[in-house]
């Protein structure tokens, strides 16, 4: 159930990228409404396909990097229908659609197998850790692929088509200034929660481990952001590359330090029990 | 003196000094931390270990630069506090300057004829509790909404010089131990008169093979009496007077004994990958490996972590020359010319990491203050409306209040 769920899932998903591109490229509005669809049924098989998961493991799914992408994948496709509903802009899905593809395919890339957890990570922390991550996460991406509108937006500044499907800048700029607040609220929370849990686990709640390190580090990108944005009216171009930059820092977070770097976070190798 | 002061204490510093911690942090998760210099050799040219050695990047957040940069952000974001404290609470109190806020216009404001009205369409958009102040001919109607978020970004502040305050003191008064031992053993905790009993230790497997607890169970005996007594394990540690004990590691032990002739020179328990020296002999014994269930087809593989065929793997060296290497089984005497020695008894030991941090509660008490600052600041958004009546005359301003009219 869980495998066939995620197939369906990968398969929608891609499909309402392409129905997203074709609208993009060929400028046929109806494609985007094939694209919300598709997402919204990808969606309902991810929901299935995590919940027979956590019913197989008898644990949510958020304990290694397959359960992890998958969430935050799933994460990233609830924002983006969650902002699509609220400010009902359409070319929001061409955006968001290949960063949830990319999340949900290095999902597809690691191992499915439904391993018990190891004794570090039996703890209740663990949901509000990795919960809080994944909407961080998703509100963030959301933040980027509104930020690369107003980019596209701003390189096309006399293309009807582009005036008319993408909104205008102050939108953009506040849905993107809005999912950022949310995201490092989020983000603030999973730096807090899991402060705490090393320490209960490992008794230092913070040790420079390259995962705590590049958490800082976003988290600091995102406050210089807010910073420069509310204090010195960064409001806009600037904005926009500043959030897309600290998106890129957010993938390395989670996918960089994983796979480059090792330490407490590195579950594949044990090197703590 | 006040140039070098405002300079401190300006965001422009603060944003430069983030910035900087934010590069050396990049480095500092991509140099690998904490090891020996012979660690960096194996991965980098000598060129680069010599760059690693010389800045001391091997141990970035705990080099003296790194100290400066957060000390320089501790003492900007204090100053910033202490300096801007005084401005949001006049702001919060005063009268809203009308002139920079935004200017409506309705139709429907020219019904506001009379107070009364004035004081209905108030209620009515939330500002039950509002004030009105009369001056040079003009009548203010004043009132302001989630003035705690005006609070917002000095309470981030405070809270982000509070955790680093705590965390740099946690770490300059760091203490740190260990205590390990097979089970019927005792330690004492190093510095302290607390004797550290370990009862048992079990490892809980579940039914596919894998490790589901580790578990000490230990007794902490002060002045010849029991002070705790309970199981530690992962994600469990005791706590006792400010030192809290981590169930860490486990490995495998024996106990040793070791002949010359009829003579016994020594007994004791021997870990895995230590080694016993007999100074006076000139004879070390090395515990280089265990393997509880041995190979026998001459693999050196344990083939499960059951006590089934227990081997050790041993060196011996004679006045610092290796003599000899081999496998022994466990309970089995080994003779190399005058000496005798046995490995026997052999079960795991637990390895407890005791630390003792301090200002945890005032870092934690500084994240609480950044969430809470966060939350202010983001979805408190302080609201103004001003209502200026000159003579016949009626303008309405508003912060943040677009929305609502």
């Amino acid at each position: 159930m869980e495998n066939y769920s995620f197939i369906a899932t990968l398969i929608l998903y891609s499909l309402s990228m392409v129905a997203y591109f074709i609208f993009f490229m060929y400028r046929k509005e109806k494609y985007a409404n094939y694209g919300i669809m598709l997402i919204m049924a990808g969606v309902a098989f991810h929901t299935i396909s995590l919940f027979s998961r956590s019913v197989q493991a008898s644990r949510l799914p958020l304990s290694n990097q397959y359960e992890f992408a998958t969430s935050f994948a799933w994460g990233i496709s609830v924002s983006f229908i969650a902002f699509e509903k609220k400010y009902k802009f359409k070319a929001l899905g061409t955006f968001v659609t290949p960063l949830i593809l990319l999340v949900a395919f290095y999902a597809a890339m690691q191992s499915r197998e439904i391993r018990p957890l190891m004794p570090a990570l039996q703890s209740r922390w663990i949901v509000l850790h990795v919960s809080t991550a994944i909407f961080s996460y998703g509100a963030f991406a959301v933040a980027c692929a509104v930020s690369f509108m107003y980019l596209i937006r701003d390189y096309f500044k006399n293309d009807p088509f582009i005036m008319k499907y993408i909104p205008d800048f102050k939108v953009l700029d506040n849905i993107s200034y809005r999912a950022i607040a949310l995201g490092l609220v989020m983000l603030t929370v999973v730096i807090v929660s899991g402060a705490i849990w090393a320490e209960k686990a490992w008794g230092r709640y913070w040790q420079w481990d390259p995962k705590e390190t590049w958490s800082f580090i976003t988290w600091v990108i995102y406050a210089i952001y807010l910073h420069v944005r509310l204090s010195r009216g960064w409001k806009n171009k600037k904005a926009a590359i500043f959030a897309v930059l600290g998106f890129i820092a957010i993938l390395f977070t989670y996918i960089g330090v994983n796979t480059l770097l090792s330490g407490y976070h590195s579950y594949a190798t044990i090197l703590l029990i | 003196m006040k140039k070098i002061i405002n300079y401190l204490k300006s965001m422009k510093f603060g944003l430069m000094l983030l910035f900087y911690l934010v590069i050396l942090s990049f480095i500092g998760s991509m140099v690998p931390q904490g090891r020996d210099e012979i660690f960096y050799s194996r991965l980098y040219s000598e060129r680069v270990v010599n760059m690693i050695m010389l800045s001391k990047a091997d141990d970035i957040y705990h080099s003296f630069y790194f100290l400066i940069g957060a000390v320089a952000l501790s003492v900007n974001l204090f100053l910033c506090s202490i300096f801007r404290i005084n401005s949001i609470v006049k702001t919060i109190y005063s009268i809203p300057d009308y002139k920079v806020l935004t200017k409506y216009k309705s139709k429907e404001f020219t019904a506001l004829k009379d107070d009364k009205k004035i004081k209905d369409f108030m209620t009515e958009i939330g500002f039950k509790n509002y004030n009105i102040h009369e001056a040079k001919g003009e009548k203010l109607y004043y009132g302001r909404r989630n003035r705690i978020g005006y609070l917002g970004s000095w309470v981030i502040h405070l809270g982000v010089f509070l955790v680093i305050a705590f965390y740099t003191y946690g770490q300059y008064t760091y203490f740190s131990t260990a205590v390990y031992g097979v089970p019927a053993s005792s330690q004492v905790l190093e510095g302290t008169d607390i004797d550290v009993k370990i009862h048992d230790f079990k490892i809980e497997y579940r039914d596919d093979g894998s490790i589901s607890q580790y578990i000490s169970n230990i007794e902490l005996v002060k002045d010849e009496e029991t002070v705790l007594w309970k199981d530690v394990f992962v994600n469990n540690p005791l706590r006792y007077n400010g030192y809290a004990f981590y169930q860490t590691s486990t490995g495998w032990a024996t106990d040793f004994e070791i002949h010359k002739g009829d003579e016994l020179l020594k007994k004791d328990i021997f870990y895995e990958g230590t080694a016993i020296i007999e100074e006076k002999e000139g004879i070390v014994i090395q515990f280089a490996k265990f393997y509880p269930d041995f190979d026998m087809r001459g693999r050196f593989v344990s083939l499960s972590n059951d006590l089934n065929n227990p081997f050790i793997l041993y060196t011996v060296f004679y006045n610092g020359h290796r003599v000899a290497m081999n496998v022994a089984e466990a309970g089995e005497s080994i003779e190399w010319h005058q000496y005798t020695f046995k490995f026997s008894n052999p079960q795991r030991y637990t390895y407890l990491q005791v630390n003792k941090m301090k200002g945890k509660v005032g870092a934690m008490f500084g994240s609480a203050l950044i969430l809470i600052g966060l939350i202010i600041c983001f979805y408190f958004k302080p609201k103004e409306l001003v209502i200026r009546r000159e003579q016949n005359k009626l303008q309405v301003y508003g912060k943040n209040m677009i929305v609502d009219i």
